[in-house]
């Protein structure tokens, strides 16, 4: 069975802080589909190290402030 | 629901069903006959036709439902799914076709190796589809 991984990630609410951008704006800027978008804010998927850069450039701020580790998810 | 995951969806169906078919005819086909029969092409064309033109149809239906989602390419993700689903669904493939060859080995029954083949090529891809179904839903 796929393990959720133990990655947190603010992309959903940077979005909405940037003038409200749609999920499907945000794929496109980083070049994968809308659904790829909604399992990233669901935390069903973690990107590659390039979408997770890409996605942190769209909104101007770093890596650390898009994804963090969940510490509370480790066995 | 990406197109990739509803084409999974109505593929794993239209083989399932296909392959049912097929299986149930050669099962009561050998059964009339006695003894497995012989390899059909006759049967697999027609099965074969009937998986296309089922396919061709759904397909042109969901794209034109959704036409922009149906011009996406593959992302990372969708990469990554179609990967893992495909590895595992070789297994099963493996095991149907390792399974095959012992029943020959031991009953020296060239028809029926033949039909586990085709048996164990749409349980695989059955598999795949499912897989993939799952790891779209559930994660990579």
């Amino acid at each position: 069975m796929a393990k959720r991984p133990p990655i947190l990630n603010r992309v959903k609410a940077l979005r909405e802080a940037h003038d409200g951008m749609s999920q499907a704006a945000l794929a496109k800027e980083i070049g994968v589909t809308r659904q790829t978008v909604i399992a990233i804010e669901q935390g069903r998927y973690s990107p590659s190290l390039e979408s997770a850069f890409r996605i942190a450039r769209v909104f101007g701020v770093s890596l650390d402030d898009v994804f963090q580790w969940d510490e509370t998810a480790e066995a | 629901m990406s197109f990739h995951e509803k084409s999974a969806w109505i593929m794993g169906l239209l083989l399932s069903l296909t392959g049912l078919w097929y299986i149930n005819q050669v099962w009561s086909r050998s059964d009339a006959l006695g003894e497995t029969i012989g390899p059909n092409i006759v049967l697999i064309a027609v099965a074969t036709g009937m998986l296309i033109f089922g396919a061709i149809i759904s397909h042109i239906i969901i794209a034109a439902s959704n036409p922009e989602e149906a011009s996406d390419a593959e992302d990372e993700r969708d990469q990554q799914v179609l990967r893992r689903a495909g590895n595992i669904s070789g297994y099963v493939l493996g095991f149907g076709i390792f399974a095959g060859l012992w029943h020959y080995y031991f009953l020296s029954d060239g028809n029926m190796l033949f039909h586990i083949a085709v048996a164990s090529l749409i349980a695989s891809q059955v598999a795949e589809y499912a897989l993939t179904i799952l790891f779209y839903r559930r994660g990579v």
